[in-house]
């Protein structure tokens, strides 16, 4: 039988670009970074809190490489 | 006419209509398994939609969520990214369980583990896995429901009899209608408990404060330590942030409910649609969420249980007809995710226990009528868990994520092809080892360095999945070019069959 290859790593560039982009983007919702860049609640933006302004913003971002995806067929 | 009529009566007329659906959905069914259990793998967007999305969203979301930020600030707006991860999850994960499921004929997630590792072993061990941990959830559903009810007829209903009354409507509709009932339901629920948390939370917003972002103004002003982490109580620990992520994501997916959700799509562009877009909803709910927790912090900050800060704002400072309105949302939340961890544990029980080992030869309606009796006992075992003893929602949630989270290892050997192959040994040893890791680091010495004890049961499941993998046999060959080959023709050549 001849092995099927490894779906860890995708074989497209516009795969590797989609999984690349989420996953850093993904980074930044998540420990150490959250709380070393984040943490605080200054500048207000937008009439509510950094730290909540901050995480709304790459949630949206990554709903955004999601449907970026689906628009790729990937 | 006084609140709690109003209110009690609006949550009736809501279960009535979910009666009438069941009914209907009776009508339409066939004398086929797999139309009772899977409604015939043909859920279209829109339903599939709002049944994932009200199924993932559930009593938790409109009562533990408002409670978290209530007393732990805006950390719970982690919620966000576990949220957003499930849509990623499903996007990659559910369209591989959809491929398999429609190319094999699955219909619960052991039927694919068993089917892979070549194993009755892991087949029983995983229906164990998924049931056992989703009893939990019926138990946080049930005293959802119980709470709403007894909150919104001011205790002349108790907690027991809200219970009772709740899932013995869930378990009738099931019954009545299988997973197509289910849908139905969950399509009214899903629309309802959106809606409803958004317009009860704006209400209040606009209330008591004259709107969301003087909301936020009064929060800086008064409660401060609400909107840094880890919060007040110092919760929201780095380690403590990432296991919830993780835990209420994959640990959600995992579970059988939702799994099986996925393979009765009818197609996998419905699937990839879904996670691309089921974020939307999960996500924004915890927007009112955050309104009604922090508000109520300010204006309420003395409430005895945490979980009740929405209903008992309503109470306090909404309109009678609004607050039924909402309360029915909230009833809503929870039956459309008891409703179906029912059906899925039924399903389990009935295709991977029953079907499997004790009767093999019957006719598809006397599987359908043990699955209906399957549920009555879940109704029964459900109901002594929820009066029994009553913990804090997002603790239990948190348990029975982390149970489903080990299926992990043993998932991803399936859906993801690689030269170094998962083994069945490996995967029994791996959730062996995981469960030994639960108990020691959720139960005796609960979140160990800080990190959630989910995540340290999920290195020890995957450490003990390698190691043992690594030195014992792996599936045939035809196993694992059957079914990673549909893998790689699904993934690469677009070819679901």
């Amino acid at each position: 039988m001849e092995p099927v290859r490894s779906h860890y790593v995708p074989r497209t560039a516009a795969g590797r670009l989609a999984v690349g982009a989420f996953l850093g983007l993904f980074a930044f919702t998540q420990p150490p970074l959250v709380f070393w860049l984040a943490n605080r609640t200054d500048p207000w933006i937008a009439g509510v809190p950094f730290l909540y302004a901050y995480l709304f913003v790459i949630y949206v971002g990554l709903i955004g490489i999601l449907l970026w995806a689906r628009g790729k067929n990937l | 006419m006084e609140a709690w009529v109003v209110a009690t009566g609006l949550i009736f007329i809501y279960l009535l209509a979910t009666i009438v659906i069941g009914f209907v959905a009776n009508r339409r069914m066939s004398d086929d398994l797999e139309d009772f259990l899977l409604y015939g793998r043909k859920a279209k967007f829109v339903v599939l939609y709002l049944t994932v999305c009200a199924t993932y969203h559930s009593a938790f979301a409109f009562l533990g969520s408002g409670g978290f930020f209530y007393t732990h600030g805006i950390g719970f707006w982690a919620a966000g990214a576990w949220t957003v991860l499930v849509g990623a999850i499903t996007y990659v994960l559910g369209s591989r369980i959809w491929a398999l499921g429609k190319n094999f004929g699955y219909i619960t997630p052991a039927d694919m583990l068993a089917d892979f590792y070549e194993s009755d072993a892991v087949r029983v061990v995983t229906a164990l896995v998924s049931v056992l941990f989703t009893i939990l959830y019926i138990q946080v559903q049930a005293q959802g429901l119980g709470y709403i009810l007894s909150v919104a007829s001011g205790d002349r209903i108790s907690f027991q009899l809200g219970t009772l009354i709740l899932l013995v409507v869930a378990a009738g509709y099931l019954i009545a209608g299988g997973l197509r009932a289910v849908y139905w339901t969950d399509v009214i629920q899903g629309a309802w408990m959106y809606i409803a948390v958004w317009v009860g939370a704006l209400v209040l917003a606009y209330e008591l404060f004259g709107g969301p972002l003087e909301l936020w103004k009064r929060v800086a002003a008064e409660r401060p330590d609400l909107l840094t982490l880890p919060g007040p109580e110092g919760f929201f620990t780095p380690g403590m942030w990432f296991g919830m992520v993780i835990v209420l994501s994959f640990g959600i997916v995992f579970q059988p409910h939702l799994i099986i959700r996925y393979y009765t799509a009818a197609s996998a562009k419905t699937i990839k649609w879904l996670g691309a877009t089921t974020p939307i909803y999960l996500m924004t709910l915890f927007i009112p969420a955050a309104l009604v927790g922090l508000g109520g912090a300010l204006v309420m900050p003395d409430i005895e249980v945490a979980d009740r800060i929405f209903p008992e704002m309503l109470f306090e400072y909404a309109p009678a007809w609004l607050t039924g309105i909402i309360l029915a949302g909230a009833t809503a939340a929870a039956m459309s995710t008891l409703d179906s961890i029912l059906h899925s544990n039924m399903t389990v029980l009935t295709r991977d226990i029953y079907q499997r080992y004790m009767v093999t030869d019957a006719d598809q309606r006397h599987y359908i009528l043990v699955g209906r009796l399957i549920v009555v006992a879940l109704l029964a075992v459900g109901y002594v868990l929820s009066v029994g003893t009553f913990e804090f929602l997002v603790v239990l949630v948190t348990l029975s994520g982390a149970g489903a989270l080990q299926l992990m290892p043993a998932m991803l050997g399936v859906l993801f092809p690689s030269r170094r192959l998962t083994t069945k040994a490996g995967v029994l040893a791996g959730i062996a080892a995981s469960m030994v890791a639960l108990y020691a680091t959720l139960v005796a010495w609960p979140h160990p360095l800080g990190l959630h004890g989910g995540v340290w049961g999920l290195l020890a499941n995957f450490a003990a999945t390698i190691l043992v993998s690594r030195f014992t046999a792996p599936p045939t060959d035809a196993t694992v070019e059957r079914i990673h080959g549909a893998i790689e023709r699904f993934v690469y050549e677009g070819d679901p069959a």
